[in-house]
């Protein structure tokens, strides 16, 4: 019998690291990678409380539809940041400023 | 048994958390991302979710970590080196990891205490409810990831439109 709060202090230790990968990392294929951590911290949430309420599935269900957002924002991320990696030669955010203030 | 192998899948993530973090190349992050994701992976087999575990070794392991890998083989072929990342405002993401741990830390201690064993779970029935219950849900998934295979192709194209 595993206890509900140390799974979710895995999910904490999940979420808090794609937090810290989103703002620290420069490239957005490591951003991609925080999101998917994010992800899957909330996935691990809802599988862990759907422990505390068998025979209910929701919990489950909600995970199985959480990884199929993720798979079509991946796909889409990635298709994205490759085409602008082709127009801007560069696949970091900070570098790709056309929409900025000039002053 | 069950309970030593869930701290053994902790245990893996919380390292291959720590690798990403600090590690300067993408390659080495998508590796530990590979480790990460097979552990949560094993995670939901220990907390009979069994579905979700071969759906996420599939489409995490087996999709998205080959699609972030073309990715990096693919925005790092005009420098002709390998991709390495640096890290900015680190200061901003220590106190913001930080301060979400003390957020959330707290909030553990308001669980109800479970009670109840994890046998009763069966792949039927979870069948039954994804296609009973859920099967709206199930066929506007199945027409989301239509619409974003269509945009990723499109999106990813050289032809200029």
């Amino acid at each position: 019998m595993i206890p509900v709060e140390h799974i979710f202090y895995v999910s904490v230790s999940l979420l808090v690291t794609g937090v810290v990968l989103i703002l620290t990392k420069r490239n957005a294929l490591m951003m991609l990678m925080g999101l998917e951590l994010i992800l899957n911290a909330a996935n691990l949430n809802m599988i862990g409380f759907n422990q505390l309420h068998k025979p209910a599935w929701d919990g489950q269900m909600a995970g199985l539809f959480i990884v199929i957002i993720a798979v079509c924002e991946a796909a889409v991320g990635i298709a994205i940041i490759l085409q602008a990696y082709r127009h801007y030669f560069s696949s970091v955010p900070d570098q790709i400023s056309d929409l900025k203030d000039p002053w | 048994m069950s309970a030593f192998a869930f701290y053994g899948f902790a245990g893996i993530i919380l390292v291959c958390l720590f690798v990403m973090v600090i590690t300067r190349k993408v390659m080495h992050a998508a590796l530990a991302l590979l480790g990460c994701l097979v552990s949560v992976a094993g995670i939901f087999a220990v907390l009979s979710a069994e579905v979700i575990a071969v759906i996420q070794l599939m489409v995490y392991a087996g999709g998205i970590l080959i699609l972030i890998l073309f990715g990096i083989m693919l925005t790092g072929r005009l420098s002709n080196k390998p991709l390495q990342v640096q890290s900015h405002n680190v200061w901003v993401g220590v106190l913001a990891g930080v301060l979400m741990l003390f957020l959330f830390i707290p909030l553990a201690d308001s669980f109800p205490v479970q009670t109840r064993s994890l046998e009763d779970a069966s792949i039927q029935a979870f069948g039954i409810t994804l296609f009973s219950t859920y099967a709206f849900a199930f066929e506007l998934s199945g027409l989301l990831l239509l619409v974003s295979l269509i945009a990723a192709a499109v999106a990813a194209s050289s032809r200029p439109s």
